[in-house]
């Protein structure tokens, strides 16, 4: 059994490695003007050899991690070995999409009649099934990605969804090879029930989006159908992310004391407040108790035990936005918020809730309003006759729009409707604001922040996504810039101990390089350029990471010790995966 | 030229003979409400008979579909309460398959504006037939039933069936004699369950 094991992880890292070797050649160089401009073009598909070899390198560096934990692990405590999709955050970047989170305690599946992890021997047929079926996975998973690739530009809510597509693409297909070797599905076991799950939180996000054509559906079901074909050979149910769950209900407990804490400040003491802050300590325990119940019940269980916690809540939540007060509200919607992600681990669409949706349609369209009375005479009087004249048209528009809005969610009008309307509220207000130009008085931008915070609200209730979601790159390009500039600091301070000149020189101008594009990609992503702009800047800074990729590799040939090498190397991988998922986003 | 007209005469004669023939529409062509292998949202309702022995008090709040969870289940909405006698054999049939088939859910959703008279009519109706596993409730969101299942207004009577939490297939009847031509498809759906 120890020898299986040890043969395994072997097998791990030499596929690791086996697929990460074209990144590593030992030449790299400043990608020319000229060669960035071939893949600057922003309708052009991304060099999807680049990602898909970034990815690849992310999945061995995180194997690799994960295997080194493991061994501590199992040092200390005998822990069997987590996922490989469960790496922690790299320093001082922010934790972004669901494989990044630390590794999970809690078992990832209830199997059905034994637990394979301590070793089943299949016949070989059944072995055979498993590797055809996890080729397959892998066969039309590549086909996948290249349908929603192609699709990024058309189908909304789409992009942010390409990340968790080529990370599971990656992990599929160092699967699909691993399960040529295996012997037992003792060897491939837990990490197959790792990518199932992220498989069905995507399969479960792709089917929620509109507008996917229907060859894509019919990918999306083929997978669906080798993913139960898997866990049936497995003998274990879907799988489901318990951690995730227990995250979000731990996260909504914590909001829930602050919630309770701000009804006490904000509400003055009635028995009718006291009935309320009595309701939501039953609540918080309640919650506590789906915490616990969580980490070992079947999915059936859940299911139900946790929709009757969402219908107390309503109720709950109900009277406080009675009292019109924007702190609590900003609380509910935290709770809000993790309510919803609970259904989404689920694979169950939340229902809308009314009560909720009134309160913010009220407040967006107070805010719009009151921005309409106070725009600045001063910003209005620097326009020309004719752009006065459209700011005026604009105005009145959007006056319209709004009060009309607001009035059809209080007229409980259908999801689709409201939803079609909120969009024409939201093309007004950036005409007007276009014509406007931007306030840059303190008051302006608070306006602006509490508008853009209702507006993030209504887009989430009425299933309105955005194109790029703007926080998320900002995040990403910041942390890239960060770690850029560790990393340029890092290869000049080792300059006098590269042995060569022209390497010297050439590192030089390649980290310089790659931190003045991330600089200037996080300055365009925080000034809101157009998307365009964004890919074609994305484009040049994935080429240049590949030189860097491969100026690191071959660092230790050129007279950096060890130690050097894995402070430059380390940087490296906390910076890869931020690249990856910025990259995809921005579909390059 | 004449190669052309055949074709759209025979197009036109076709869509004509589907929409006389064919008073059941399915997810498919987008009428039936949900698509096929949309995930089903949760719901809330008012149980208000049938099912004896589920747990479930008449009279109380219960979301059917989270209980179900994702075991084979059908979810009946009747549209007009006073054709609810429509449903009648299917109740009965479901009741008895359900005996047999441990694992099926079915829950029938009686929609009308008055809910007060809905619910009361939903309680008579499942104590007439005595139904014994199947549950009869009112859903809070009555007159049109729950929003984000796109049900079509103008139906008699819509059937989604669903495993996995997810839709198998959805029918809308509107014409009552379409009633027994959607009971013999749901059979067959829940053989290949």
């Amino acid at each position: 059994m120890l020898l299986a094991s040890m043969l395994y992880r072997q097998r791990v890292l030499v596929t690791a490695l086996l697929v990460s070797i074209p990144l590593l050649e030992t030449g790299f160089r400043v990608p020319t003007a000229s060669a960035q401009g071939q893949n600057n073009s922003p309708r052009t598909s991304p060099n999807s050899q680049l990602l898909d070899g970034l990815f690849r390198d992310i999945l061995s560096t995180q194997m690799e991690r994960t295997r080194q934990r493991d061994e501590a692990r199992n040092q200390s405590t005998g822990y069997a070995p987590a996922s490989p999709f469960d790496v922690g955050s790299p320093r001082g970047v922010p934790e972004s999409g669901v494989f990044s989170r630390p590794p999970s305690t809690l078992p990832t599946s209830v199997p059905r009649e034994r637990d394979l992890s301590r070793g089943y021997y299949p016949d070989s047929g059944s072995l055979r099934s498993l590797q055809a079926a996890m080729d397959g996975f892998a066969q039309q998973m590549g086909y996948l990605r290249s349908l929603l690739q192609a699709r990024a530009n058309t189908v909304l809510g789409l992009r942010p969804l390409l990340t968790d597509v080529m990370r599971i693409k990656a992990s599929a297909d160092n699967l699909s090879a691993l399960g040529h070797t295996a012997t037992s599905y003792s060897d491939i076991y837990r990490d197959y029930l790792d990518l199932d799950m992220h498989w069905r939180n995507l399969s479960y996000q792709l089917r929620d989006l509109n507008g996917l054509d229907s060859a894509t559906q019919r990918t999306v079901r083929q997978l669906d159908a080798y993913s139960d074909q898997i866990v049936d050979l497995f003998r274990v149910e879907p799988q489901f992310d318990r951690q995730g769950m227990l995250d979000q209900m731990t996260m909504a407990r914590s909001y829930l004391t602050t919630l309770l804490d701000d009804v006490r400040y904000e509400i003055p003491r009635t028995p009718q407040r006291d009935a309320v802050i009595n309701e939501g300590l039953r609540l918080q325990e309640q919650i506590r108790r789906e915490g616990d119940f969580v980490r070992t019940a079947r999915y059936d269980e859940i299911v139900p035990r946790y929709t009757e916690f969402v219908g107390s809540w309503r109720r709950f939540s109900g009277k406080l936005l009675s009292y019109k007060n924007a702190r609590l509200n900003r609380n509910i919607s935290q709770i809000r918020k993790c309510g919803e992600a609970v259904y989404h681990l689920l694979w169950i669409p939340a229902s809308l809730d009314r009560n909720y949706l009134a309160v913010m349609a009220s407040s967006y369209n107070e805010e719009i309003q009151q921005w309409l009375v106070d725009i600045p005479l001063a910003s209005v009087a620097r326009l020309n006759p004719s752009q006065q004249q459209q700011a005026l048209a604009a105005s009145k528009e959007l006056d319209q729009l709004t009060r009309q809005f607001h009035e059809a969610v209080r007229s409980q009008t259908l999801i689709v409707s409201l939803a079609e309307q909120f969009r024409g509220v939201r093309r007004s207000r950036d005409r007007l604001q276009n014509v406007l130009g931007p306030d840059d008085t303190n008051e302006g931008d608070n306006r602006r922040l509490r508008i853009d915070a209702y507006d993030g609200e209504l887009r989430d209730l009425l299933d309105v996504p955005e194109a790029l979601d703007l926080s998320q790159a900002m995040q990403l390009a910041s942390a890239i810039e960060g770690l850029a500039d560790t990393f340029k600091q890092d290869v000049h301070r080792y300059g006098p101990y590269y042995q060569n000149g022209t390497f010297r020189n050439q590192a030089y101008q390649v980290v310089d390089t790659f931190f003045r594009q991330a600089q200037q990609m996080n300055s365009a992503v925080a000034s809101g350029v157009p998307l365009d702009q964004l890919q074609t800047y994305g484009n040049s800074m994935l080429t240049t990471w590949n030189s860097v990729m491969r100026m690191v590799a071959a660092t230790s040939n050129n007279g950096l010790d060890t130690s050097r090498f894995q402070r430059l190397d380390r940087t490296r991988q906390d910076l890869a995966p931020l690249i990856a998922e910025l990259a995809t986003m921005l579909t390059i | 030229m004449n190669g052309q007209w055949t074709a759209i005469v025979t197009g036109v004669l076709f869509l004509v003979f589907m929409g006389l023939v064919d008073g059941v529409s399915s997810a498919q062509d987008g009428s039936g409400g949900l698509a096929v292998d949309a995930a089903l949202g949760p719901f809330e309702c008012v149980k208000c008979g049938g099912a004896k022995s589920d747990g479930v008090e008449v009279g109380e709040p219960v979301c059917y579909r989270s209980r179900n969870s994702s075991r084979p289940q059908v979810i009946i909405f009747a549209h007009q309460l006073e054709q609810l006698s429509l449903l009648d054999e299917l109740a009965k049939s479901l009741d008895a398959r359900m005996s047999s088939a441990s694992s099926l859910r079915v829950f029938v959703n009686v929609l009308g504006a008055d809910l007060a008279a809905t619910k009361k009519k939903a309680g008579e109706w499942s104590e007439k037939l005595g139904l014994q596993q199947v549950a009869v409730v009112v859903p809070l969101e009555h007159t049109q039933g729950p929003e984000a299942y796109q049900l079509d207004k103008d139906a008699l009577v819509t059937v989604i069936v669903a495993k996995r939490s997810r839709v198998v297939a959805s029918r809308a009847v509107r014409t009552a004699a379409d009633i027994k031509s959607v009971s013999e498809s749901l059979s067959k759906d829940l053989d290949s369950l």
